[in-house]
């Protein structure tokens, strides 16, 4: 039985399984590679040849040893490029294509059964929506059905679909309730990450080399208030400190890196003092494959739980210890009124005066008349913005390419550019007039999803700077501000709109043509939020709150008592399902209208039946019935003694006659009540 | 090791026979049903932990969720196994006697425990569902029978080799459904005794005379079963008259004629001088199925046993029997 060869030819099994396994291999298309889709496609149609006898026999072990061997020495060779993670899915996915051009046996099938499980428990590493989740719920569905026709061959496909969907719903409500109960445990050990995960924000921003900003309506994260929001124009979501420069680009600086790393080693993390009155709120993350969190100024995490998984940097950021492969939910509380002061003022102070050593001439020559002219820190930067202001700066999308020189070339040529133009432009001059500046990048903006919730999109990504004034420590300075205070105030939509740069390449366009889908595409969001919120984002924390509502205060006791209540739940949804005699045995329909018909009779009469015969009490209390009544009923005992004792298969048009007079006596009887009242 | 694993299958048949009795009708309960989780039920676990490492490293709720249902579906077939497993009653037809080197068939019906015979549909959810396997106990080869088919019973072979009168093993039944997860068995013994005649070899009648017998100085004589002559086979006539080899080669119905039908009889005995008593005893079975085809009345001398003359299936029977249990400790009683 367990090395039990399975017929080739119209297995109804293998088929299923073979049609589950190239579903879930498509809708694996982003991770897997070209070939091993095509292999895992070819295994596919092998199977659905054989079971329509267009061919007899399966490739045999000697054929499928040497495609193994040589699919594996290519996913080999690719493996470097592909990350563990991917050769991994990659791998799995080959491995069961071949299987299945081999299954022969139980054996291979229970195998490929397991496997299958496996990888659609891995698609939800590459996505989790609401959709998703629907689809491999589906893919499931259809999987178990293979497995459970394994074992019952024999029985219709109908009957299979009803057996084992009642399994699925009897383990739905225990599966939920271990889900909610069961402690969420930190992740053990760092898991590889998806190389090609990684999207949005970079470490590295070059203005000069960008020719259009491309800009996705993606969701980048939700953040939900515990109170009120904070207004369009403060909503700097912090994400990146950009300390070096080296006349083209911005990106991160080395040393700080190093130094992150050092203080994250010996477990020196930065805790800035913190005071006044607070933002609350927790964001949920889209996966980004990145470590980086986003936050307003100046945050520190909301709960125990996201500090135990978040860094805080010196240069005032959020840093997760684990890279976002899924959506993540964090609380946070962001003080605004705290001046970022708190960080070691030598070390920041090196990092962000360093210079490129050339480049730039007419910028350097600028600032130092500027300098000049403003000996002061304040006056200077008065002055910087002034300029962006009123010497002609355009806002826009599309900017000129400046490969030479992009800073004398923005300032002084073009004179137009986006945000991280003017953002490099501006932290270079105050840098070269000595005072200490850095690039900020982030999102800004925001749109609203609900009263509490702000959904931020990549478009909404921004750069501005930050200046070191003295005492009052970094000093944020956005110089879009007062090129487009459009984009500040109302956000990127109305600043292109001003800057009347065509509407098809913006990420509105469509979305917004029609009400209807507007309003869908809004329904959608809010669905997907909720998703996100309850369900992706059921973490530790969300887990504490719920017990802390349920119980109270989690003392010891009372969580004891909690478990054993949820023990206690599932025993007995257990025995709701199968502790026999719980259901009342269906009474077959015939005795079913008799009874209600005989309930309203003996009302009526005042009679009992008390086990008489069905004849004898229709003859009994036909006297003391309204004429029409005693018919009705005479008429149904008689259809009633027709099914019971005549008939053995059922007697549908007795028991359609029964039903008819069940009625009419019904009828009659009510008639005769409202008459005699 | 030998000894200890034949002493530890001793010990494990009386605990059996202690927790299941013998009985030739078996309704399944708790006491008689064993579960396990199968091998593949133990992967399936296995493979749960993988994905709630996975889910746990990646902070996955979705895979999470799945690894829960998975367990939970896991829990749930352990009593959908077992409360199929436990609705089936188990009953045997009585076994037949065979011949040395023949296939006994044990004939085991198969019926719900719970439902009125006359109720159950052909595919009533009460009904036990899915596939039993079943074999003898610690043999391999396994025989199958699907429930959702209409014939629900099952003829288990079992294979002899040497006469005798055996108890039968017990047979074990399996069950896997609904996903496998979970294999439920239980060994019955269904309280039958095979008989196994001797397997019958060819050879010259030797049938004594009465007389003879009385007077001790034995010789044999030529048999009374000469056979004579075929004759167009006359429907109505006996079948085991029919020269079946004939038929099978094609030609037409014939039946054996024989010189003498009705002879006076006499008695068979065993040769106790002979170095092969097996063989002996095979050449007396050879002897008791031709003299009862041809309705000759005969006795049997096994040593001291002896079998009054006598003819008919009912005294074949007995001597078949006797020559069975020649020499075992039963042919005492």
């Amino acid at each position: 039985m367990k090395a039990g060869r399975l017929p080739i030819a119209g297995n109804r099994n293998s088929l299923i399984i073979a049609l589950v396994f190239a579903v879930l291999s498509i809708s694996l298309y982003s991770p897997l590679m070209l070939w091993v889709l095509l292999l895992a496609l070819c295994a596919v149609t092998v199977r659905v040849a054989l079971y329509l006898g267009w061919y007899h026999h399966a490739p045999n072990h000697r054929t499928v040893n040497l495609l193994a061997i040589l699919s594996a020495s290519t996913l080999a060779w690719f493996s470097s490029e592909l990350g563990f993670l991917l050769s991994m899915v990659n791998l799995l996915v080959m491995a069961c294509s071949l299987k299945l051009m081999l299954l022969k046996n139980r054996r291979d099938f229970l195998q490929l059964f397991i496997c299958g499980l496996f990888i659609l428990g891995c698609g939800y590493i590459f996505t989790q929506t609401l959709f998703s989740a629907l689809f491999y719920l589906a893919v499931l569905v259809a999987l178990l059905i293979a497995q459970f026709g394994a074992y019952a061959p024999r029985m219709p496909l109908k009957q299979q679909l009803r057996q084992l969907l009642t399994l699925c719903v009897q383990a739905s409500p225990i599966a939920l309730v271990l889900f909610i109960v069961l402690p969420k445990l930190p992740p053990m050990w760092q898991m590889p990450a998806a190389k090609s995960a990684a999207t949005g924000l970079s470490e590295k921003v070059t203005p000069g080399d960008i020719a259009r900003l491309s800009q996705s309506s993606d969701l980048v994260f939700n953040a939900t208030f515990n109170n009120a929001l904070p207004d369009m124009k403060d909503r700097y979501w912090r994400a990146l400190t950009l300390e070096h420069f080296d006349g083209k680009s911005w990106q991160v600086s080395p040393l700080r890196k190093n130094t992150r790393e050092k203080q994250q080693w010996m477990n020196m993390e930065f805790a800035p003092a913190v005071s006044g009155p607070a933002y609350q709120y927790q964001v949920i993350a889209e996966p980004s494959g990145q470590r980086w969190l986003y936050a307003m100024d100046l945050a520190v995490p909301g709960d125990s739980a996201s500090r135990a998984a978040i860094w805080q940097s010196n240069d005032y950021l959020l840093i997760a210890h684990q890279p976002l492969m899924s959506k993540w939910a964090y609380q946070v509380n962001s003080y605004p009124h705290v001046p970022l002061n708190q960080a070691s003022f030598p070390f920041d102070q090196r990092i962000n005066l360093q210079l490129p050593d050339n480049g730039n001439p007419k910028t350097r020559q600028w600032v130092s008349q500027l300098r000049q002219r403003y000996p002061e820190d304040g006056a200077l930067l008065n002055a910087l913005m002034d300029h962006f202001a009123n010497a002609g700066f355009r806002y826009t999308l599309e900017p000129p390419v400046m490969p030479i020189d992009p800073v004398d070339t923005f300032l002084f040529e073009h004179k137009s550019g986006f945000c991280s133009h003017y953002a490099s432009a501006m932290a270079y001059a105050l840098r070269l007039a000595g005072i200490p500046a850095r690039m900020v990048t982030g999102y800004h903006g925001g749109s609203l999803l609900t009263d509490q919730v702000l959904s931020v999109h990549q478009y909404d990504a921004h750069a501005w700077i930050e200046a070191h004034l003295g005492d009052s420590g970094w000093v944020r300075f956005d110089p879009t501000s007062v090129v487009a205070p459009a984009r500040i105030r109302f956000g990127l939509e109305q600043a292109i709109n001003e800057s009347g740069e065509s509407y098809t390449r913006n990420p509105f366009y469509g979305l917004k043509q029609f009400a209807l889908l507007a309003e869908l595409n809004h329904l959608f969001a809010n669905i997907d939020y909720l998703w996100s919120r309850w369900v992706l984002g059921f973490n530790a924390n969300r887990q504490q709150d719920l017990f802390q509502w349920l119980l109270g205060s989690l003392t010891p006791l009372r969580l004891t008592l909690l478990f054993l209540a949820v023990l206690a739940l599932i025993a007995g949804l257990l025995a709701l399902y199968f502790l026999p005699g719980w259901r009342k045995p269906a009474r077959p329909k015939h005795v079913r209208l008799y009874q209600q018909a005989e309930v309203l009779v003996s009302t009526h009469t005042g009679q009992a039946r008390n086990n008489q015969p069905v004849g004898a009490y229709c003859a009994k209390v036909s006297p003391l019935l309204p004429e029409t009544a005693a018919q009705q009923f005479k008429t149904l005992c008689n259809a009633f003694e027709v099914i019971e004792y005549k008939s053995s298969p059922p007697n549908t048009s007795a028991l359609l006659a029964m039903r008819r007079a069940q009625k009419k006596l019904f009828r009659a009887l009510k008639h005769s009540h409202s008459s005699v009242a | 090791m030998n000894t200890l694993k034949t002493r530890w299958q001793q010990q494990s048949l009386r605990w059996l026979d202690d927790r299941i009795p013998a009985r030739t009708k078996h309704t399944l309960n708790l006491r008689s049903i064993f579960i396990f989780p199968s091998k593949f039920g133990l992967s399936y676990l296995l493979m749960c932990g993988c994905l709630f490492l996975l889910g746990t490293n990646y902070q996955n709720n979705l895979m999470l969720l799945l690894c829960y249902f998975l367990l939970a579906l896991l829990l749930v077939c352990l009593f959908k196994s077992y409360l199929n497993f436990a609705c089936l009653t188990l009953t045997v037809d009585p076994i037949q006697s065979v011949f040395a080197g023949n296939n006994a068939v044990l004939s085991i019906q198969i019926q719900a425990a719970n439902v009125r015979p006359g109720t159950s549909g052909g595919h009533d959810d009460k009904f036990p569902q899915g596939q039993l396997h079943f074999r003898w106990l610690r043999q391999k080869s396994m025989f199958n029978c699907d429930l959702n088919q209409a014939e629900r019973s099952i003829r288990l072979p079992y294979i002899t080799q040497r006469r005798g009168v055996y108890p039968l093993p017990r047979v074990t039944c399996i069950s896997e459904y609904p996903l496998g997860l979970y294999r439920c068995w239980t060994h019955l013994d269904f309280d039958q005794r095979l008989v196994v005649y001797p397997a019958p070899v060819p050879c010259e009648m030797q049938l004594e005379s009465r007389s003879q017998e009385a007077g001790k100085n034995a010789t044999s004589q030529p048999g009374h079963d000469d056979f004579y002559s075929l004759r167009p086979f006359v429907p109505g006539e006996p079948l085991n008259r029919v020269a079946w080899k004939n038929v099978a080669k094609g030609a037409d119905w014939v039946s054996k004629s024989f010189s003498q039908q009705q002879s006076l009889g006499g008695f068979l005995r065993l040769n106790l001088s002979s170095r092969d008593i097996e063989k002996e005893l095979g050449k007396l079975a050879f002897q008791v199925l031709q003299l009862s085809d041809n309705q000759v009345p005969f006795g049997l001398i096994l040593g001291s046993k002896c079998v009054e003359p006598g003819s008919g299936e009912r005294h074949k029977q007995t001597c078949l029997l006797a020559l069975a249990r020649y020499g075992t400790l039963e042919s005492a009683v």
